[in-house]
């Protein structure tokens, strides 16, 4: 029953939809649908409080909700609440020692969004109206001059380590700034950005020799 | 209540974000309150011309889905008070906006604002009828040449079947060296086909490159040619009667002697 993307459950004032936060809205969708046909004897023409909880949802995912449910039961006099989710925030991503990374290859171009659920290293160049986006930790081997976003779940110790660090903006957590207006930088050094007392911090990035 | 002009073409590279970027800081500059928006959503540009690209968090479709408010993702102009931006989308495309949305927002920024200026995409699709949606003016841009006077009419042809009569006509980077030897159209020329009321002609200029790569219109320049074409065509959306400039090269005292000494410019 845990496996279940919907469960339909009676009460007394009406019923219960809970839909499972982990499985994609699609699926959710058809399977409301699947779930109210099935039971469409149950309702006779009367009125129905339904109640939908289990996820947070959005507008749209609402709209769509109450189209359908209320095409099903066109019989019936029924209204639509919404039980919001407490902690509803996502799971903020740790493992940025080890854990889940992404590799991609390549130049990411203007338009173009990398993210990864994790972390991500970029074996290329991350040009000007691109945003790479990540959970975890950044690499880039190459030169960032787009957005780039790390710890975007909430992860104030994630880091971006860049070969050439000249971004439009950088992002780390909640926390984004830019470089200055009439910044002219002479020599390109490896840099890592980082969170330190509320502020991103941008050191240069040379492996210490001994 | 302030009013809606979408800034538009049909032909690509005539010069739509540069006449936007610089009518807006123009109006800003004699003490309009102005929002540009940006509807070239995956293609935009008007965010580098006014240097302002890294300050962007939301665009405008995170406004149209709710994401933000409307004055989240305004962005206040570095020099001028009273311009803000509302940048697009890179990551996303023309389908993300629908013209209702658009009608929507650019009604709710006209009670705030003497001027929505909106930046058109290139092209007749998606994008440009967002672009219009919400319009009651259209300045239409076009360059002296053959093909550009053409989409020119084909855009003034479509604003017009969608009830927006008040068009003005722009006509950008004109050489007054390749008119006069008969190489380039002239401005009647551009006038007898399209049959619109000009606002502004606006000569070729240098300056518009260095300051478009600089993010700093050329309207801030008092030295460009271009940038006081531009000044002009905001006092005119003003209502100011200001008359089209003299570009042959001389300036208006000695055209006024050789007019009366019958010298032929």
């Amino acid at each position: 029953m845990l496996n279940e993307s919907v469960v339909l459950k009676g009460k007394k004032d009406g019923v219960s939809v809970i839909l499972s936060p982990d499985m994609p809205f699609s699926i959710i969708m058809s399977d409301v649908i699947e779930k109210f046909n099935q039971s469409k004897s149950f309702f006779s023409s009367g009125a129905y409080n339904i109640n939908f909880s289990g996820r947070s949802l959005s507008q749209d995912e609402r709209l769509q909700l109450e189209k359908n449910v209320s095409e099903i039961l066109s019989e019936c006099e029924i209204s639509i609440g919404y039980q919001e989710l407490e902690s509803s925030p996502k799971k903020i991503f740790k493992d940025i020692k080890e854990g889940y990374t992404k590799f991609h290859e390549g130049t990411i171009r203007s338009g173009q969004l990398l993210e990864s659920e994790g972390n991500l290293v970029v074996i290329g160049d991350v040009n000007p109206g691109s945003e790479i986006v990540a959970a975890g930790n950044i690499v880039v081997m190459g030169a960032v001059r787009g957005i780039v976003h790390a710890g975007c779940t909430g992860n104030r110790d994630a880091f971006i380590v860049a070969l050439n660090l000249s971004p439009t903006q950088i992002r780390i957590a909640d926390i984004i700034t830019r470089p200055p207006d009439n910044d002219v930088r002479h020599e390109i050094i490896p840099e890592r950005a980082y969170i330190k007392d509320n502020t991103i911090y941008i050191d240069e990035f040379l492996y210490p020799i001994k | 209540m302030g009013e809606v002009i979408v800034i538009t073409s049909g032909k690509g590279g005539v010069g739509k974000t540069t006449t936007s970027a610089n009518v807006g800081t123009a109006l800003s500059l004699i003490g309009k309150k102005v929002v540009l928006i940006d509807t070239d959503i995956g293609l935009r540009n008007l965010d580098v011309v006014l240097g302002l690209e890294n300050r962007i968090v939301y665009d405008v479709v995170d406004v149209v889905e709710k994401k933000c408010r409307p004055n989240q993702a305004m962005i206040k102009d570095k020099r001028f008070d009273g311009l803000y931006l509302i940048p697009a989308a890179q990551t996303r495309d023309k389908n993300a906006v629908t013209p209702e949305q658009m009608r929507e927002l650019c009604d709710s920024l006209k009670n705030e604002f003497d001027y929505v200026i909106i930046d058109c995409p290139a092209g007749i699709e998606q994008g440009f009828k967002n672009a219009i949606s919400g319009a009651s003016k259209a300045l239409v841009v076009t360059t002296p040449e053959v093909s550009a006077v053409r989409d020119a009419d084909r855009i003034i042809g479509l604003l017009e079947a969608n009830e927006i009569r008040d068009i003005k006509l722009i006509v950008n980077r004109l050489r007054v060296d390749m008119v006069k030897k008969g190489d380039m159209m002239n401005v009647d020329d551009i006038l007898d086909i399209l049959a619109v009321g000009l606002i502004g002609v606006v000569p070729d200029d240098e300056d518009i490159i260095t300051s478009t790569n600089r993010g700093e219109p050329a309207v801030t320049n008092e030295k460009s040619k271009a940038g006081a074409a531009y000044r002009n065509i905001a006092k005119r959306i003003t209502g100011e009667d200001v008359p089209i400039m003299d570009l042959s090269g001389d300036n208006a005292f000695v055209a006024a002697i050789k007019k009366i000494f019958g010298v032929k410019q």
